[in-house]
């Protein structure tokens, strides 16, 4: 055994008897569930309290006030609509994860090692039809078509099966160009997001862009001047930021 | 099917201590076990039913942990002037916690291997499985991670080694 070998067991060993030694720390959801039951139970007392007390109070000096319990449904989370309405991709059952050998995209050279990194698991994770490790690799700051922010929004992949996940690896296949960003350059797939204007996307570009939209989608992204389909980014220290479509 | 609370009791020894092979502060990387197993558990009705949620588990605690170091390092970056406080693992003595901050110089797929190998003693098939390559690579980062660390280390402590 090498002394380098014998260093790194030793601070091995260590470690794994100190993380021994700390007690697991309860759930933050067990905690938040706590909480939120201190909660629930506080404001149950509460309209319990207004119920009987307050409301027939109010009701002899004004209007009626409103029934207890009349709470007004959470709104939906908003979806951006989507200008894809078809798509030659057909769509499978979220539970089967059939071979993607026909989207399998390859390594890209001159990536930063971040932003490859951040590619090469999506890729993984999409590739085994992994929805939830696809969740975990979305940044805080991600963005999706399918509502919200984070990477909570994702989780709707679970219904939507396979045609999103096509989508992501048809897109991570394509070539890519760099959009300055909050913080640093975001590299985007495809390059036509990062183009002023349709007319610029080139033929080979549209030819790669058809595996992923049809030619009344390409006839929409004409008239709005510019192309407003799929597509995702990456930040330059490797945050998956978006993987969204429309404007 | 095993229960959640069976499954973070049974696991979060070895994942802790992957966690703080890969972060500095016991803190930082109870943190970090627990966003990897709050994942698991919105989700356990599946990741129950996988092959391995162990692997998976620690596939999404290497993820976080790339975060949280990308995430600090802005930090570090904007609070530079002022000089951030440094971190502290109080439960590992000083030659352990200099050996993982050696590690954490190593690119971030050396310092990985490393963690799931030495101090999770996951095998190479589980190794590669967790990081999502082969094991030819996963052999390769630790062939290299070792070759690194022979100067770091050597530099940090002569005497030790």
């Amino acid at each position: 055994m090498s002394k380098v070998d014998q260093a790194l067991h030793r601070a091995a060993v260590e470690t794994r008897q100190a993380a021994m030694r700390r007690r697991p720390v309860p759930l933050e959801t067990q905690r938040r569930a706590h909480r939120q039951g201190w909660l629930t139970f506080a404001a149950a007392f509460a309209l319990v309290v207004l119920a009987f007390g307050l409301v027939p109070w109010l009701a002899g000096i004004g209007e009626p006030a409103p029934p207890v319990g009349d709470t007004t449904p959470p709104p939906e989370p908003v979806v951006t609509s989507s200008i894809i309405t078809e798509t030659t991709i057909a769509t499978a059952p979220a539970s089967s994860c059939p071979s993607l050998d026909q989207a399998a995209p390859q390594p890209v050279e001159g990536l930063p090692e971040a932003v490859a990194e951040t590619r090469d698991a999506i890729v993984a994770a999409a590739r085994s039809c992994d929805f939830e490790l696809l969740e975990t690799l979305a940044g805080e700051r991600f963005s999706s078509s399918f509502g919200g922010g984070g990477s909570e929004n994702l989780s709707i992949w679970n219904d939507k099966g396979l045609e999103p996940t096509v989508t992501l690896l048809n897109l991570l296949d394509m070539g890519h160009a760099t959009i300055p960003g909050p913080a640093g350059d975001i590299y985007v797939w495809p390059a036509a997001h990062s183009y002023e204007t349709w007319e610029e996307v080139t033929e080979e570009e549209m030819n790669e862009l058809a595996r992923i939209h049809s030619e009344g989608e390409f006839d929409s992204f004409g008239a709005a001047g510019s192309y407003l389909g799929w597509r995702t980014g990456i930040s330059e220290n490797g945050e998956w930021m978006f993987f969204i479509a429309g404007d | 099917m095993t229960s959640f609370e069976a499954f973070y009791r049974d696991e979060y020894p070895g994942m802790l201590g992957i966690a703080m092979a890969l972060v500095d502060g016991t803190s930082a990387a109870e943190d970090l076990v627990q966003e990897a197993f709050l994942s698991a558990h919105r989700r356990w009705d599946r990741v129950s039913q996988y092959d391995s949620p162990r692997a998976w588990v620690r596939r999404v605690l290497i993820n976080r942990a790339t975060s949280l170091r990308r995430r600090l390092a802005s930090e570090m970056r904007a609070v530079s002037r002022v000089g951030p406080p440094e971190p502290s693992s109080p439960d590992l003595t000083p030659e352990t916690a200099g050996v993982w901050k050696a590690v954490h110089r190593l690119p971030r797929r050396q310092q990985q291997v490393i963690a799931l190998h030495y101090v999770g003693q996951l095998s190479m098939a589980e190794i590669a499985d967790v990081m999502g390559c082969s094991e030819g690579a996963v052999k390769s980062h630790l062939h290299r991670a070792r070759d690194h660390l022979r100067g770091s280390l050597a530099t940090w402590n002569e005497r030790e080694l």
